[in-house]
């Protein structure tokens, strides 16, 4: 084929696959190794083939992920072999084909290597399961699989290519890509989570999000299902989406790209400055943490200000060696201004943290502002009712924000305090469109303020127990069974038996919508009754396999709950406990 | 022909191309001497469409060439650091050069395999030396029936009697098919030979541009011995380049033929008056003199 005009070049696709071969050949070995190979030991050495034909796919498709995670980059490396040398640059720049014809022939060869091999591997096991007689599907989700991940991995090496001019730092932003969100989601959620009295953290959802930043982890965690359901053709179809986003962009940027980056860093001068910025960003929290715990012995963020110098010195040094890469030499003294201004720009971000300039701390909504507010109360003397949620509105929201206002306002009077008597509070304000989060650990004594405070909002919110969730699917019970002994008492761990699930949880039912229950442990004799937990789950069949839980404290308030427990023998010290024994404590 | 029109060119703050203006006429072969630095690979690359110019244009018979595979198969190239692909033979290239140059000439290739019998067309070019990766190069390049040849530093490398064939197989095409040469050097010697327009490159910029017959044909070398010791006052309008004398012949450098020169230096009743060829690095010298002799020297000696 003469390529004159067209986007794509079959002399070069095919000088791709074969200078390129020992990458493919042993791409496909593998797979050849953990498929058909093993469905053939299994066959002649094992047992139970008819299922290992089905599971085998299957559970490849995590292996898949990861090694296709690796694999792409390297193909990816090896089929835009001219963005990272100038004379490869100007060897292809120069031939008669598009821009767009070099990209798109690259990719076709680079998905052909990571594709090609699983195609044969499937055909090479489809044929074996015939000759064996386990005809199974599995393997076509395989390939299905096989075909969206390699989608989206060889775009995303691609891109990470084409932005950089450089092979070592294509694949170096390719693995830094695959992890920086979590990492420095966890870096600044712990930070923030030091200097902020009363910081929350980022939230499930927040971290839900980034785990999608996250590719490597989310594929290979994912737990993949046959017939595969909804949300596993919905991971596979969005990121094959993001890859296909991901393709456009890098088709852009390989088109206004200059053949004489190649060999930079960073082929683009506007993602230099996003660089820079990244790396002083980064790399300043977290060598600036670093340093703080090398130079400090520890993180103390009471002392803010150590924190603030290490990070401004970090930073400093962070942004000198991120030009010092751009610029691949260490004489780069003259841009000591951009060093000086992140790290003067760490001082008073610290600061501003430090000190609270925004008011985070020290914020308590107004009470006729909050719709409502749910708050849980757990520590020492707090039984798990409290732990599990009250709901506060209207008048009684007053009670909730006192005991914030009086958390904040004595927030750095817990040294010294009895660390035995502690309590943990979580508020959460509906305030309109918007909500305010916060949690706190504190100390207390019986008697004092915060007690007195603590008890005015137990008592005026309303608990919620999850009635709407119906009988749960698991129930198991932890007694502590009072032997007289002063210092002794039995601990039984009981896993209620399918038929006693829903007599035992009529009976909590009816219990706790009698008001049989109490938010303050039950204290004062504990060695003359019985009490413990109960644990309950249901799984949540509408939203996949997501488990909901639910622990209750068992108060002898719950008078119907130990009648129907003794009745179905669960206090008989002859009935096993599903630990194998009663574990006696000291 | 090749139109290179006030073209610019920066490498992050160096000033690269500086408003270059250059023609290399059809059929032409054009020698673009520089000193190192000059710009000289910069402007080849524009011209085969692996540079695209900031300003300015570059046409490649009258299209131009960046993005444009039409121009770009009509154009082959031999840079200064050559490429191949890893453990490729001359023979692998030749069929990748194959499906990509829509004139390549199988049997030209077979034909020239006899200029380059040195070159063992199924050695992986890796192992080659350097000389005989240059000659695979001139020999994939010549295969591709280019109506331009671009060559940057092309016979480093080659011994003598190798570098007379290469000239010899190019300057045929030449003759035989119109092909336009376009060659880089940073030595004017070399060049002499064999090109028939000449462009100095400094600093990014064009300094001289002119066909050799021009050059050779517009500036004579006098040798003259006057009656009195000393020369004469000069009219005017004689454009003298430069002037020296040893004892009493005095080499003067005329802008003109060597008919005008003789004619109007006859008036003085010469003892001796004899008008002698210049060497094309002579040209350049007193051409340019003054504040560009530093970037002259860089080039001839």
């Amino acid at each position: 084929m003469r390529c004159e005009t067209s986007f794509f070049s079959l002399t070069l696709y095919k000088k791709h696959l074969k200078r390129n071969w020992p990458l493919w050949a042993a791409w496909l070995a593998l797979w050849i190794m953990v498929i058909p190979l093993q469905i053939w030991n299994r066959n002649v050495w094992g047992s139970d083939v008819a299922k290992f034909v089905r599971y085998q796919p299957m559970d490849c498709i995590t292996l898949l992920a990861s090694s296709l995670a690796f694999t792409a980059a390297l193909v990816a490396v090896a089929t835009f072999f001219h963005l990272f040398k100038s004379p490869a640059a100007n060897f292809v720049g120069a031939l008669p084909l598009r821009r767009e014809g070099v990209f798109l022939t690259a990719f076709a060869a680079g998905y052909t290597m990571l594709v090609g091999p699983l195609v044969v591997v499937t055909l090479v096991t489809v044929l074996l399961e015939g000759i064996i007689g386990y005809l199974a599907p599995e393997i076509l989700i395989f390939l299905a699989a096989g075909a969206l991940n390699s989608f989206f991995w060889l775009s995303f090496a691609v891109l990470c290519c084409v932005i950089s001019g450089h092979a070592v730092a294509a694949v170096a932003f390719y693995a830094i890509f695959n992890f920086i969100v979590p990492v420095m989601l966890e870096l600044v959620e712990g930070l923030l989570g030091g200097f902020l009295y009363g910081f929350v953290g980022f939230g499930d959802g927040v971290y839900e999000a980034c785990g999608w930043l996250c590719p490597v982890m989310q594929l290979t965690q994912h737990r993949w299902q046959s017939p595969m359901g909804f949300d596993d053709w919905n991971m596979l179809a969005i990121y094959a989406a993001v890859g296909f986003l991901m393709a456009l962009c890098a088709v852009g940027l390989h088109h206004i790209r200059k053949a004489e980056r190649s060999g930079d860093l960073i082929a683009f001068d506007p993602i230099k400055w996003l660089f820079k910025i990244c790396v002083t960003v980064c790399g300043g929290m977290a060598f600036g943490t670093l340093f703080t715990l090398i130079i400090f012995d520890s993180v103390d963020l009471n002392d803010g200000w150590k924190f603030g110098v290490c990070c401004a010195v970090a930073a400093f040094l962070c942004y000198m060696a991120a030009e010092m890469l751009l610029a691949k030499s260490f004489k780069v003294w003259k841009h000591w201004k951009g060093g000086v201004i992140s790290a003067v720009a760490f001082l008073l971000l610290v600061a501003a943290v430090d000190m609270d300039w925004i008011g985070f701390t020290t914020r308590v909504p107004d009470p006729a502002s909050v719709k409502s507010v749910t708050a849980s109360f757990s520590g020492t003397g707090l039984s798990s009712a409290a732990d599990n949620g009250l709901k506060f509105t209207g008048e009684q929201v007053k009670a909730i924000t006192d005991l914030h206002q009086y958390l904040v306002e004595h927030r750095e009077e817990d040294a010294g305090k009895d660390e035995d008597n502690y309590l943990n509070v979580r508020v959460n304000y509906k305030l309109g469109w918007t909500s305010l989060q916060r949690q706190y650990r504190t100390y207390y004594a019986s008697g004092d303020e915060l007690n007195r405070l603590l008890d005015a909002a137990l008592g005026k919110g309303d608990v919620s127990f999850p009635y709407e969730r119906g009988t749960p699917n698991y129930l198991s019970a932890e007694l502590r069974i009072p032997t007289g002994n002063d210092d002794d008492a039995e601990y039984n761990g009981w896993e209620i038996s399918t038929e006693d699930i829903k007599p035992v949880w009529d009976a909590v039912t009816a219990d706790l919508k009698a008001g049989r229950y109490v938010l303050r442990a039950w204290a004062g004799k504990e060695d003359e009754v019985n009490t413990g937990s109960l644990h309950a789950e249901w799984n949540n069949t509408a939203a996949g396999r997501e488990t909901e839980y639910y622990e209750l404290y068992l108060s002898p308030e719950l008078t119907e709950t130990w009648k129907t427990l003794k009745e179905l023998g669960y206090l008989d010290e002859e009935r096993p406990s599903y630990s194998g024994a009663t574990i006696v404590v000291d | 022909m090749i139109k290179v029109s006030h073209v610019e060119k920066h490498f992050d703050s160096f000033h690269c191309l500086k408003d270059l203006t250059m023609t290399v006429p059809a059929g032409a072969v054009y020698g673009l001497v520089g000193p190192n630095g000059a710009g000289k690979s910069t402007i080849l690359r524009h011209i085969s469409g692996v540079y695209q110019p900031e300003s300015g244009e570059v046409e490649v018979g009258g299209e131009n060439g960046y993005e444009n595979p039409l121009v770009k198969g009509k154009i082959a190239c031999i840079p200064d650091e050559l490429f191949y692909f890893t453990s490729a033979s001359t023979k692998d290239m030749m069929k990748f050069y194959k499906g990509i140059y829509p004139k390549f000439d199988v049997e030209r290739y077979e034909h020239l395999k006899e200029a380059f019998p040195e070159v063992n067309e199924n050695s992986p070019m890796r192992r080659l030396s350097k000389g005989m990766q240059k000659q695979a190069a001139f020999w994939l390049a010549l295969s591709c029936r280019p109506e331009y040849l671009l060559l940057d530093e092309p016979v480093d490398g080659l011994d003598p009697v190798m570098r007379r064939q290469v000239w010899s197989l190019m300057l045929k095409d030449v003759a035989n098919h119109g092909t336009t040469v376009l060659v880089s050097s940073h030595n004017l010697r070399e060049l002499e030979d064999v090109c028939d327009w000449v462009g100095i490159l400094s600093h990014g910029s064009m300094m001289i541009e002119r066909s050799l017959k021009e050059l050779q044909g517009n500036v004579v070398k006098m040798q003259v011995v006057f009656q009195e010791k000393e020369a004469p006052q000069f009219p005017e309008d004689m454009e003298i380049l430069h002037i020296s004398h040893v004892g009493r012949i005095h080499t003067i450098i005329i802008r003109g033929t060597a008919e005008e020169a003789t004619n109007r230096l006859a008036v003085y009743s010469p003892i001796l008056l004899e008008a002698l060829p210049l060497s094309l690095e002579e040209i350049f010298i007193y051409e340019l003199g003054g504040e560009q002799e530093y970037a002259v020297r860089d080039i001839i000696l």
